[in-house]
């Protein structure tokens, strides 16, 4: 299926500091984004901008600290609007921290011919997003040099 | 399939109008051409590098040679999207490590 994303880590920091990194304003952008409003309660907001682009979303569900569940779309996208996709973030703890499972679901695609408009948009979205987001070795950054 | 291939015939805004034309419909070259008020040729020359990413495919209506989207080549957004969360949950790792770690560090886990 291509409507759905899925990936984990593990991560050396105890649960309270990895969920704090999802909730926490300061601590989000210190891995994602440089500005974010984050209202951490079920139906808050959640609002990144990474690299220009405006990540909107709600919190929908929040257990802490196991688990945080956000919409996410863009603000301004018709093909992927704010709500339009779920990003779940599963924590457990482990004997060297914690381990992060990540779940990015109804990403346009799973009809995908009709929405192929959409992934073209999503994906310029999401390629100014992660080009230039982080200053180490960037895999894409001769993909975005024509 | 090539992501790389992908996403470097993605960077360039021609190519993602032309893809964005032939989503919906078979067109020719002539047609995408009108549309974006860009020549022939570089109509072409774009197609090209979208059929060899594996975003289009050409097909044949009689005397007609069309373009048409590659749905299957956008499997090349699932892997973006992996890089995208692989490397922000990668700037993650870093952010929480640079707090210090409370165990020792012969513990910490690495990928």
């Amino acid at each position: 299926m291509s409507d759905l994303f899925e990936t984990g880590m593990d991560l050396p920091a105890p649960i309270e500091e990895v969920f704090r990194h999802l909730t926490d304003p300061a601590a989000m952008i210190r891995w994602m984004g440089q500005y974010a409003t984050l209202e951490p309660a079920a139906g808050g907001v959640f609002e990144i901008d990474i690299n220009g682009v405006p990540v909107r979303g709600r919190y929908l569900e929040i257990d802490p600290p196991h688990r945080v569940v956000v919409s996410w779309g863009v603000a301004g996208s018709t093909d992927l609007p704010p709500g339009a996709t779920r990003v779940e973030f599963t924590l457990t703890p482990t004997s060297s921290g914690t381990h992060l499972h990540l779940v990015h679901r109804d990403l346009p695609g799973s009809q995908a011919p009709l929405h192929a408009t959409g992934w073209m948009h999503f994906l310029d979205r999401l390629a100014a997003a992660a080009t230039g987001a982080d200053p180490g070795p960037d895999p894409w950054n001769a993909a975005t040099r024509s | 399939m090539n992501p790389d291939a992908a996403l470097k015939a993605l960077a360039e805004p021609h190519r993602r109008a032309i893809l964005q034309l032939v989503a919906g419909d078979p067109r020719s070259v002539g047609e995408i051409a009108s549309r974006l008020d860009i020549t022939g040729q570089a109509v072409s020359r774009h197609l090209k590098v979208l059929h060899e990413a594996g975003l289009v495919d050409e097909r044949r209506e009689g005397t007609r040679h069309l373009f048409v989207v590659n749905p299957a080549g956008f499997s090349a957004v699932q892997e973006f999207l992996a890089d995208f969360w692989t490397r922000h949950l990668g700037q993650l790792k870093g952010a929480l490590a640079d707090l210090g770690d409370p165990q020792q560090d012969g513990e910490q886990q690495r990928e």
